[in-house]
């Protein structure tokens, strides 16, 4: 591979190129830093960090990655859910919303972890009439 | 065509998904922006790129070029819109978006060249999107299985979840076990994809990516059709240069 770089390239080319050995430098970090793996974690905890910074880091690729758990809390019981890369996915599209209208409020714990680092953000879930609105508190705040 | 086709293949939940559930049942999450909130930019850029599709009617690199970029725009965002962020076909189709209007970009350029330059960059785009579902499992939880048995007893769709409903329970624990560290060991090889010989781009990578609908269900292929249809594209240029 490393003899493509001996080929001639154009600026497009080469800031392609760029990008990508960025990408894959810091997937290099993130087994050997808690602190990297601390903030990369709140990509699948939206709200955490602000909108223009948590964008972006959606269109890093994570598939299958890190240890995702919901706990949910109700007036219908408490369940524990495992997800995969995208927690919320379990509350947008697996609930049914008719059924969660009547069932609310509903406290949601999403909880991520990557060996010793755990990092944990509590929402709340509740039918206004119009829509499912939904609110955060941080661990610890 | 691999593109559009993973796009909408989920076609069927995403309609009734974006044009009734999200109108009449919306989530409103005021950590989004209120044009990432709205129920009709999901709509919208969901469905502009079937735009695209007049690519297969025109050899107008201009409409390439117009076409490329409503890929990527799209793709990225629904990747950041509240509605539709929980799902990798936009992350994946952003990158292969990228990689297409790289290639429309280059046009001019000697086809040898050209064509070095477009297997490798494809061989990085799918390494790197592997590389961050490797370097996520990198722990003992997945390593012992653990992980995978928790995620797949809460999903309990799919082919590998069907077959493994039908193993004694004593043995479910080292089935994980060994399908999590194959799964670890198939996504580092995946990785690796720029390090190894061109033609492990389409006789290893294209074989695996299509075997892993075993692990999940065919909707997978959503995520991984516009890889697979990029790694075929570079072979064709191939093809075309010899």
């Amino acid at each position: 591979m490393l003899g493509v770089f001996r080929r001639p390239r154009s600026p497009g080319t080469t800031c392609l190129y760029l990008l990508l050995a960025c990408l894959f430098i810091f997937y290099a970090t993130v087994p050997c830093s808690p602190h990297v793996q601390a903030w990369y974690m709140q990509k699948f905890h939206p709200g955490r960090m602000p909108f223009l910074v948590w964008a972006p880091m959606q269109l890093v690729p994570s598939m299958y990655s890190f240890e995702n758990r919901l706990e949910i809390k109700s007036s219908r019981g408490n369940s524990t859910v495992w997800t995969n890369h995208y927690p919320m996915h379990f509350l947008f599209f697996r609930f049914d919303r008719s059924v969660m209208k009547a069932g609310g409020p509903y406290d949601v714990e999403l909880i991520s972890q990557y060996r010793d680092v755990i990092l944990k953000t509590r929402y709340r879930v509740l039918w206004s009439g119009n829509a499912f609105d939904v609110t955060r508190s941080v661990d610890g705040e | 065509m691999f593109w559009l086709a993973g796009w909408y293949l989920k076609a069927w939940l995403f309609v009734v998904y974006l044009y009734r559930v999200i109108e009449t049942e919306p989530w409103s999450f005021d950590f989004f922006p209120p044009i990432f909130r709205s129920p009709a930019t999901a709509q919208l850029f969901y469905a502009l790129p079937m735009l695209a599709g007049g690519i297969f009617l025109t050899r107008n690199i201009a409409y390439y070029r117009f076409s490329a970029w409503i890929m990527i725009l799209s793709s990225a965002v629904l990747a950041v819109h509240q509605d539709t962020h929980n799902d990798a076909t936009f992350v994946t189709s952003f990158w292969s978006g990228v990689w297409a209007l790289w290639l429309i970009s280059q046009a001019d350029e000697p086809a040898a060249v050209l064509s070095v330059h477009a297997k490798t960059l494809a061989a990085l785009i799918v390494g790197m999107i592997f590389a961050g579902g490797f370097v996520g499992k990198l722990t003992w939880q997945y390593w012992n299985g653990t992980a995978l048995t928790h995620i797949f007893g809460a999903y309990e769709a799919g082919m590998l979840a069907e077959w493994i409903k039908h193993l004694p329970v004593s043995e479910h624990a080292t089935t994980f076990r060994a399908l999590s560290r194959m799964l670890i060991v198939c996504e580092g090889l995946l990785s690796l994809s720029p390090f190894f010989p061109c033609q492990f781009l389409v006789c290893a990578c294209v074989p695996l990516l299509l075997a892993f609908a075993l692990t999940n269900t065919i909707w997978i292929y959503s995520v991984l059709m516009c890889l697979i249809g990029m790694v075929f594209a570079t072979r064709l240029i191939d093809s075309e240069i010899r």
